[in-house]
């Protein structure tokens, strides 16, 4: 699923390191905390712009991450306006930080390959000695793997239903708790044959963990963008 | 007529064409083939004639299919086995599965023409089972709908050879005494014993529309399926002017050659 978001471009968000990628995203997104006034919405909105622009991803993409969180959105401006009575700018607010949030990680997952996105993980991890580093890194590739196929097994058992005139749209609420269960049996069962299967052909392929030495190696780039990154934040915080 | 469908298009995921303008009819008590290489698109037919895609113009016992008025009173009437038949089953056990499919009766009379036992299996969950028992359970609960037709995707896939047998002799029964069976298979031997009719796909459009497959010898050897032995001896025979039917076959090679 993720990399299928993945979009192949050629720009400078592509090329800086992973690891400052993800270290980035996450300050950006706590630095949203110190939203305060127009001034400090402003910077944080027109600093995402021009990282949007300057990834030069396709927008329509980062279109179907808003629309998923809009019921959200629309809730929690009902929420915040008729139930909580804050003013108009705590809505604005609220609702941006939400946007901004996520699109700066669709940006981030828009712009990163998910193997490469491990790789920073694991190299990312201190104590490797305690820590399992490897492995952590591995459950994470195979689970965004297995996802799609999650998808798959589910409009697979939908269809199922249907062909044994099971029809969930039509049941009353108890009725639909009930046959809930029905969906996830064999969801998991299969998935669970899947991953059986999978720890299978890594064993006969002779798979093992590998004892490598991860370093940060962070280029001219990475230390160029630390300086912008820092100048964001500077503004903001003087923003405030 | 059972089934009418008239110039059916499909496009998958990446707006791939996947079926490309297709129309084809199939009789009431039918057995119909619907064979092409892999990926060719019979599954996706099958998929749309149950009305899990969406599609167009088709018509089944007479009513559009993908009128919401009708779809779900056509899909009633249809019962169909998936090539992974193992995403069919909902519940723990044998027993639970059968029991909120239909009469229990029945389907112990099914499991035994199809040669297993309910009462071994009844306790075991459904997953459980062999690749084969699954597939005859899979079809004992598509039966227990009462279906007017029967949509099998690659049945024998998996089975041992005595089993395939056992279970396409049994269809053969049903479809004579009435029920009309569609299948897609890559086994041309099916094809020969038992086909009334057979549609050949390729590269999602109707190669052949028929009775006559085998005589199509460029056309199935460019869908890569291969023409059965008997099949080919009758056809090199034919060309000699020597008419013999398949149950003959066997005697004149033996004659020959003794």
């Amino acid at each position: 699923m993720l990399n299928k978001l993945y979009s192949e471009k050629e720009s400078i968000v592509h090329k800086i390191d992973v690891k400052t990628k993800i270290i980035y995203t996450f300050i950006y997104i706590l630095s949203l905390g110190l939203i305060n006034n127009l001034v400090t919405l402003f910077i944080s909105c027109i600093s995402l712009i021009f990282i949007l622009i300057v990834s030069k991803i396709n927008l329509k993409k980062i279109s179907i991450f808003i629309k998923s969180i809009l019921p959200a959105l629309i809730s929690i401006a009902i929420m915040y306006k008729f139930v909580l009575n804050k003013d108009n700018f705590e809505i604005l607010r609220t609702t941006s930080v939400l946007i901004f949030s996520t699109v700066s990680i669709s940006c981030f997952v828009m712009t990163t390959k998910v193997t490469e996105m491990a790789k920073a993980i694991e190299t990312m991890i201190p104590f490797k000695t305690i820590i399992p580093a490897y492995e952590i890194s591995l459950m994470f590739t195979i689970s965004l793997r297995f996802l799609p196929i999650f998808i798959k097994e589910y409009q697979r058992v939908k269809k199922a239903k249907i062909c044994r005139g099971i029809y969930i749209e039509e049941m009353k609420l108890k009725e639909r708790i009930k046959n809930i269960m029905g969906y996830f049996l064999p969801v998991f069962m299969l998935s669970l044959e899947r991953a059986y299967n999978l720890a299978i052909a890594m064993e006969t392929k002779g798979y093992r963990k590998k004892n490598r030495k991860l370093k940060w190696n962070l280029k001219r780039l990475d230390y160029l963008t630390f300086y912008m990154f820092a100048g964001y934040l500077i503004l903001i915080i003087g923003g405030r | 007529m059972s089934i009418s469908v008239k110039e059916l298009s499909y496009k998958g995921e990446d707006n791939k064409e996947i079926l490309k303008k297709i129309s084809f009819e199939i009789n009431e008590g039918e057995y119909c083939f619907f064979i092409g290489e892999t990926g060719s698109g019979k599954t996706t037919i099958l998929e749309i004639l149950m009305g899990l895609l969406p599609g167009n113009n088709v018509k089944i016992f007479k009513k559009d299919l993908f009128n919401k008025e009708n779809i779900k009173f056509i899909q009633k009437k249809i019962s169909y086995v998936f090539q992974r038949c193992e995403t069919q089953f909902f519940q723990t056990t044998v027993e639970k599965e059968i029991q909120i499919s239909g009469d229990l009766i029945k389907a112990i009379k099914i499991l035994k023409l199809l040669f297993l036992d309910y009462d071994e299996i009844k306790k075991k969950s459904p997953f459980e089972l062999s690749g084969g028992e699954k597939r005859k359970l899979a079809i004992t609960i598509a039966l227990l709908k009462n279906p007017k037709i029967l949509l099998l995707d690659e049945p024998t896939t998996g089975l041992d050879g005595k089993s395939s047998l056992e279970l396409l002799e049994f269809l053969k029964k049903l479809n004579e005494k009435g029920l009309t069976i569609i299948q897609t298979t890559h086994i041309m031997e099916e094809v020969m014993e038992y086909a009334t009719k057979t549609i050949v796909i390729r590269d999602g459009e109707v190669g052949y529309d028929g009775k006559d497959v085998f005589q199509q010898e460029k056309l199935l050897d460019r869908c890569r399926l291969e023409i059965p032995f008997k099949m080919r001896i009758i056809n090199t025979l034919d060309k000699k002017n020597i008419y013999l039917k398949k149950n003959e076959i066997e005697n004149f090679i033996s004659e020959k050659l003794c």
